[in-house]
Parts: structure tokens; C-alpha cells; sequence
């Protein structure tokens, strides 16, 4: 064990660098809420960028994708890195200097320090710089009570965010199940001096994790495979892999393969710090059931979404002055304020799939 | 926090706590600007659906754990459709990929062993703990199983998927002239309608599907009478020629035998023996809601502004197990999980809960392979009583006679349902 020296931390570096932000997307309408408000990119990437010694840089996100990349020696000591992270995930970053030299490398878990908040969990949905950050090179300098070159705590790096860039401090991380900032692959859980990344047998039981029954997540980043985009963590999403778990039988002939997570979705987020006070959007609830979400309708039942409000109250009214049908009994047990502020709640909404709120239904 | 090694506390146990010592003065502030966790245990109708509606509305603001033991969930509703061959398991089941991808949910497929209500805890039968900052319960139902009921052996099929099939290869199995028994558990219990029209889906399929014309169909009511939808199923059990006995408590099943001894209003005790027997067990409030002594009788008191305990704040309870008089079904379900989704995310910002909320609930029943017939009604909030109630003067619940466009209509309503829960 290395006791020598105190795991440094960086601090009053401020390099954050505004580029070119992902913002808008769709939708638009969950934006006009505050700063910390964080639009839907769907299916577009964000890309950090920074400098770092010699260096591998690894994210692994929750939903599943694992990427990499190596730094580019410009021949500096600031070799610039650009990785390409999934937009509105959480993420967590790892960095390994020395990363073809097993005895030398040093893996360091990255956490941020912004606004009060300090987690290696980052959500992206704008492009960002980290500015240089100075990993450790010797081994020699680092706490590492196993051996297994991985910084026993996180590097914690100060920065000032861009919009559109959060830290989030969570109570419960799939991806680091023990909260201590070390990604769940980098812990050593049987503490036989190789990382569980790299070890075949995680918990010694000498059975190899792939054989091991119930073996739901084989890349062991934390992700159930039924929710891992990228099964095998080899940095090919599982919609572009032809063998999803890596054991060699392609997926086709493979029984335990699963198509469910091959699609790509989007996310929706509107902030809880800004959640609102609408009995409207309440009460339009009400009507998903038969209706479906945001009264967008999967059946050949009606949508309510795209209709104004004043179309839906009209159509409530004329159910509520006949006597048969299930709308009819349904249209019986609302006041008519209460079909007036659902109306309008439907009326107010855009073409995206967020509930997100404007200014008009807001009655608190 | 796990049985497993962790970094942390071997740094800890070295007295080097990675940001206790780096930050001495702001431990406190990153607690503060922590994202507030929100555990929701089952993923049924209520569970899916307040686990997705907590990220719609309360999206980066709050972290969302799903607990759920099963990666693969059957729907109970439409599943007597596969008792006749009309759907299949398959056709009923859903998975959490949704509210892993699109909402970003945390999903967790273990089984809940304790909650620790002091620490704020729910451990998971693998060991981890997971703290809350609020839990929502929605564990569905637990049965009250009579004496010498094997569920193996006699289905109840009350809970989706296995039980279905088991059920499904018993009426397949039947030839002409043998007896199907059933028994309707004594309300409250999950889906009124459901047993009523299970025996009809049964009675028709024997009869009209199968061909055979000395099959007999016997339900055995631990009711004083038809609980919903009287007039329909009493004339559909007419046409059927379906034996219907009121006031039949369930005293003993031998499942080896197929055989249930019954008494009716105090009488002595009867005995039927049948070649396929479905037994639906009286019902209560799931485990979970009694192991963290959140019951009161058999269901969970709670608030319905909000669905937190009468008995525990911070702890939430929709679907079956609240014990309200609001029905026992998984549109209601749907239905409650918004206002509590509304009522946690409020909480959360320091705002008082709806005032008046609304929830309704319907309902389609399948009669035959071609006719089903709907029930429906919406709630209201009544503050001088503190429970919901009907909509009064709106003629609730409203039903409506069995019809082929009704049961077009089934599934237009389940497609939109089942979207609004798990898409």
C-alpha cells in the first residue's frame, strides 16, 4: 500500500469554453423556464474536449454506451482529447495515463466540482471544454491501497459549466452502485489487485463472470443488458453490433439476444426545480388512459393533441348532453372549469413529446 | 451500502475520506444540492406509470429508481382473452426499456427485502441499500390462500403470465362433459369485473368455441350478489347456462383432488369437484405494505391528495394496495400514480398538493370471443370526509350492454392504456 501522498485535487481552474451549443432541438417550450433547464437533443452526441497527458479517456453513460478514445500527441506535455458523449445521459469520464503499460498506468475516476455540486456524474447537452487537466503520471503518487493502478478516489477537477452542462449529485448511480465515485468496472470487488474491468472473475467464486447464472449485465458497467445500448462495452452500440454480448455466436443464433434496446429514443427533461403548479396539466392527465400520452393516441381512438381548446370543449360539451357511450359517461364527471383548464393545457401544447408548461396554465 | 468491497470505506477505514478532507466546510452544501431520489417498488400499472410521470414532469431534477423483480411484466388486463385463444402471454407482456431509454430511469430487477423507514433505506434481497428522499409503494396484491390451495395445482390466474398458462392448459385439456368450478374472492379485490367475465369467456369458448354442449360452468360467489355490472352478467350467465351461488365462502380446496368444500350463508358444507378448478383467493394489501407495518386491516390508509401513508411521511402507496374505496384495476391505477406523481414532485418544492384532484376508471370486459361490454366512472375529492367519491349526480359508474363495436373498442382503449403505462 501507498500511503505517501494525499490524492490531489485541482482547484480554481476555470477553463470552461462556451462552444457551440446544442440548445433547441425540438420543441423549444421547456426552455423559457430557467438557465438550469435542459432541452432534448434526441439523438445527437455532445463533445467534451480538453487536454491530458498521454492519455486513454473512456465515458461510460447510463444508458449503456461505453466510448473511448486516446489523446492525441501533439508533442506537448497537453495532448488534446475530443470525445463524443450521448447527449442528456449521465455520464462518468475515466482517464488512464501510461495506458499501454500495465505496471505503470494510472487510472483516475473524474469527478467535476461546479456550483457547489461535486459528482463525476455530467450531463451534456451543449459541447465542452475541460481545459488541461493534470492526471497523474507516477504510480508512485498515487493512493492505491489494492495495486491495481486505479486512484483509490476520484480526481475532483473546478469548473465553470456552460449552459447546457450539469453535474448531478445522485444518491443511487447504477453505474457506481457503492457511491464512492468509482465506476462500478473499476472497482476490485474480490480485491485480487485487478480491476473488475479487466478481471475474468469478479468475485473469485471461480466461475468466469460470463458463465456465472443470471449473468443479466455481462459488461458489468452496472446497466441490465435489457437496458444496455451497448451490451459488451466494445464502444458498438448494439443496433451496429452483430454480436451484442461478445461470445462469438452472432446474434441471430444467439438465445440470449434481445431486440428490445435496439432502437434509439429520445429524452425528455424539464427540471424538477422548476416544476410547476398546473391544475390543467393534472387534470389532461386524466384523459392519457383511453387517450394515450399527451393525448397523442396509439389506437384508432382520437387524439386530443393538436386540437385547440376551444375544438375539445365544444367536443366535451356534445358528449355531455347525450346519455350513451363511455365518453359520454366519462364527459358527466367534469365541471365545466375543470374541461376548460384540461382544454387549454391541450391547446397550449407544441408538437414535442414533453409536458412542458407555458405561461398561460400556470395558475400558481 | 453492499456486501460487496468498496473503495470508500477502505479509505474511510484509513481515515481518508476523499471529500470530507479535501472540502472540510462544504460536505453540508453538497448534500443540499443533491438530486432528491425517488424509489418506486413494482412495476405494474401504478408503479410504471408514477415512475414515468415523475421523470416527464420532474425530469433532471430528480433521480427515478424502479424496483422490480420481474424484467418481463404480463398485464392482467385482457389476459382472460388468452384463457379463449384470442391473445397470447406474449402479446400481454412489457418490459422497463422505455423508462430505462426514453426517461431515464433507474432500473433495478431485484426483490425489495426490507424497507428501514428511520434511515430513509429500502434493502434489496442482493444486500445494496438504496436511500430515499420519497418511496412510493405499488406492490399489487398478496392472496389469503385458504387451507390445502396449491397455486400450481390450482391456478388462480389472478396475477398474469405463469399462473395464465397453467389455467390456459387445464381448459385445454377439458372434453366434453367435464366441469369447470371457479370461485369470486370477496371484495374489495383487484379487477371487479374480472371474475364475472372470466366465466363468461370460459363458458363461451367450452360451449361455442369447443363445440361441447355438456360442459357445466360454476361460479361460486363469496358475495352476497354480482359486485358490478349485475344485469349484464347475470343475463350473459343465463344465456350460458352458467350455475351462479351467491353467499359461497370457500372453506378448503384439495387441490390434488380438484375439489373446493364451500358453505353457503352459515349453511353445512358443500363439496365440487371439477376437472378444471379456478380458485381466486380473498386478497390484501402486498407483503411489502405489512412487512413495513404500513397497513391497517388488509390495505394501506393513505391521504388520497397525495397517496402518502396515513401511518409514514415520505412513503406513498397507489395501485391495490391504498385503501381507499377507489376500485381495485390497472386504468385506476394509471390513473392515481399522476396524482401522486403531481403530489411527490410538489412535496419535493415545498407546495401544497392538488386540492382537488380527479381520477376515474374503466373498463372493458370481454363476454364472448366477439363481444365485450365497458364500465366506467370518475372520482372526486371530498373534503369534509377526507376520501374520494363518486362524481355525485353523474349517474356513476356507467355500463353499458355487450356489443362487438364494444369489443373493438377494448382494444383501442387497452393499446392506448398499455402506451400510457410502459411507452
Amino acid at each position: 500500500m501507498k500511503l505517501n501522498k494525499t490524492p490531489f485535487i485541482l482547484s480554481g481552474i476555470s477553463m470552461a469554453i462556451l462552444l457551440a451549443s446544442c440548445g433547441g432541438g425540438g420543441g423549444g417550450d421547456s426552455d423559457t423556464v430557467s438557465t438550469s433547464t435542459v432541452t432534448t437533443t434526441a439523438t445527437a452526441d455532445s463533445i467534451v474536449t480538453g487536454t491530458v497527458p498521454g492519455t486513454l479517456i473512456e465515458a461510460f453513460c447510463a444508458n449503456g454506451i461505453y466510448r473511448h478514445v486516446s489523446s492525441t500527441n501533439n508533442g506537448t506535455s497537453e495532448h488534446p482529447f475530443s470525445i463524443s458523449l450521448p447527449s442528456g445521459v449521465d455520464c462518468r469520464l475515466v482517464m488512464t495515463t501510461n495506458e499501454n503499460d500495465i505496471n505503470n498506468r494510472v487510472i483516475t475516476a473524474i469527478q467535476i466540482n461546479a456550483g457547489g455540486i461535486t459528482s463525476g456524474l455530467v450531463n451534456l447537452n451543449a459541447n465542452f471544454n475541460m481545459g488541461n487537466i493534470p492526471l497523474e503520471l507516477d504510480r508512485n503518487n498515487i493512493i492505491d491501497a489494492n495495486n491495481d493502478g486505479v486512484m483509490d478516489s476520484p480526481l475532483t477537477v473546478s469548473l465553470t459549466l456552460p449552459s447546457g452542462v450539469v453535474v448531478r449529485q445522485s444518491s443511487y448511480d447504477l453505474l457506481d452502485k457503492d457511491g464512492d465515485g468509482i465506476p462500478n468496472l473499476y472497482e476490485d470487488d474480490d480485491n485480487d489487485g485487478r480491476h473488475n474491468h479487466e478481471d475474468e472473475d469478479d468475485d473469485n467464486d471461480g466461475i468466469p463472470d460470463r458463465d456465472e447464472l443470471n449473468n443479466y449485465d455481462h459488461d458489468g458497467d452496472g446497466i441490465d443488458d435489457l437496458y444496455d445500448r451497448d451490451d459488451d462495452n466494445d464502444g458498438l452500440e448494439d443496433d451496429r453490433d452483430s454480436d451484442d454480448d461478445n461470445d462469438g455466436v452472432r446474434d441471430e443464433d444467439d438465445d440470449d439476444h434481445h431486440e428490445y434496446n435496439e432502437t434509439h429514443a429520445s429524452t425528455i427533461y424539464t427540471p424538477v426545480a422548476d416544476y410547476r403548479v398546473s391544475s390543467g396539466r393534472l387534470l389532461a392527465s386524466q384523459c392519457a388512459q383511453c387517450h394515450g400520452t399527451k393525448g397523442v393516441s396509439v389506437t384508432s381512438w382520437d387524439s386530443l393533441a393538436g386540437e385547440s381548446a376551444s375544438e375539445l370543449i365544444e367536443e366535451v360539451d356534445e358528449y355531455k348532453n347525450r346519455t350513451a357511450g363511455i365518453m359520454s359517461a366519462q364527459a358527466h364527471g367534469y365541471s365545466a372549469a375543470e374541461i376548460q383548464a384540461l382544454s387549454l393545457w391541450f391547446g397550449n401544447q407544441s408538437g414535442s413529446d414533453s409536458d412542458s408548461e407555458s405561461e398561460s396554465d400556470n395558475d400558481d | 451500502m453492499k456486501t460487496q468491497l468498496s473503495r470508500r470505506s477502505l479509505l474511510q477505514g484509513l481515515g481518508l475520506g476523499a471529500i470530507a478532507t479535501v472540502f472540510p466546510g462544504m460536505a453540508g452544501a453538497i448534500t443540499n444540492s443533491s438530486l432528491p431520489h425517488v424509489i418506486v417498488v413494482g412495476g405494474g400499472f401504478a408503479g410504471a406509470t408514477v415512475a414515468k410521470y415523475l421523470k416527464r414532469w420532474g425530469g433532471l431534477g430528480v433521480q427515478v429508481t424502479l424496483i422490480e423483480p420481474n424484467r418481463t411484466y404480463v398485464s392482467p388486463i385482457l389476459s382472460n382473452l388468452v384463457l379463449n385463444h384470442q391473445k397470447s402471454v406474449a402479446n400481454l407482456s412489457f418490459n422497463y426499456v422505455n423508462h430505462s431509454q426514453k426517461y431515464g430511469i433507474n432500473i433495478v430487477n431485484e426483490l425489495v427485502d426490507s424497507i428501514d423507514k428511520n434511515s430513509k433505506e429500502v434493502l434489496l434481497s442482493d444486500g445494496t441499500a438504496i436511500t430515499y428522499d420519497r418511496l412510493v409503494l405499488a406492490p399489487g396484491i398478496d392472496f389469503d390462500a385458504v387451507t390445502g390451495h396449491d397455486f400450481i395445482k390450482v391456478p388462480h390466474a389472478w396475477k398474469a403470465g405463469e399462473q395464465t398458462e397453467l389455467l390456459k392448459a387445464q381448459i385445454d385439456a377439458m372434453v366434453d362433459g367435464d366441469d369447470f368450478v371457479m370461485t369470486v374472492p370477496a371484495a374489495p379485490y383487484r379487477c371487479p369485473p374480472g371474475p364475472y367475465e372470466r366465466a363468461c369467456v370460459v363458458a363461451d369458448y367450452l360451449k361455442n368455441t369447443k363445440g361441447y354442449t355438456n360442459c357445466t360452468v360454476t361460479v361460486l360467489d363469496a358475495n352476497p350478489s354480482i359486485t358490478v355490472e349485475a344485469t349484464t352478467f347475470g343475463n350473459a350467465f343465463t344465456n350460458y347456462g352458467v350455475t351462479y351461488v351467491p353467499n359461497a365462502v370457500i372453506q378448503s380446496v384439495d387441490s390434488g383432488a380438484k375439489s373446493v368444500t364451500y358453505r353457503v350463508s352459515g349453511g353445512g358444507d358443500q363439496t365440487l369437484t371439477a376437472a378444471t378448478l379456478n380458485v381466486i383467493p380473498n386478497q390484501k394489501a402486498g407483503k411489502i405494505i405489512f412487512d413495513a407495518g404500513l397497513n391497517s386491516g388488509n390495505w394501506a390508509p393513505i391521504n388520497p391528495l397525495t397517496y402518502e401513508s396515513t401511518l409514514q411521511t415520505g412513503i406513498h402507496i397507489i395501485g391495490d394496495s391504498q385503501g381507499t374505496g377507489l376500485p381495485k384495476a390497472g386504468h385506476i391505477a394509471n390513473s392515481e400514480a399522476k396524482v401522486c406523481a403531481d403530489a411527490v414532485l410538489r412535496s419535493l418544492k415545498g407546495l401544497a398538493p392538488d386540492p382537488a384532484p380527479k381520477t376515474n376508471s374503466a373498463c372493458y370486459s370481454p363476454i364472448s370471443s366477439t363481444t365485450a361490454t365497458w364500465l366506467t366512472a370518475v372520482y372526486e375529492y371530498n373534503a369534509s370526509t377526507g376520501s374520494m367519491q363518486l362524481v355525485q349526480g353523474a349517474g356513476y359508474p356507467a355500463a353499458s350492454e355487450p356489443s362487438t363495436a364494444n369489443y373493438r373498442d377494448m382494444f383501442n382503449w387497452s393499446g392506448n392504456l398499455f402506451a400510457e403505462t410502459f411507452a
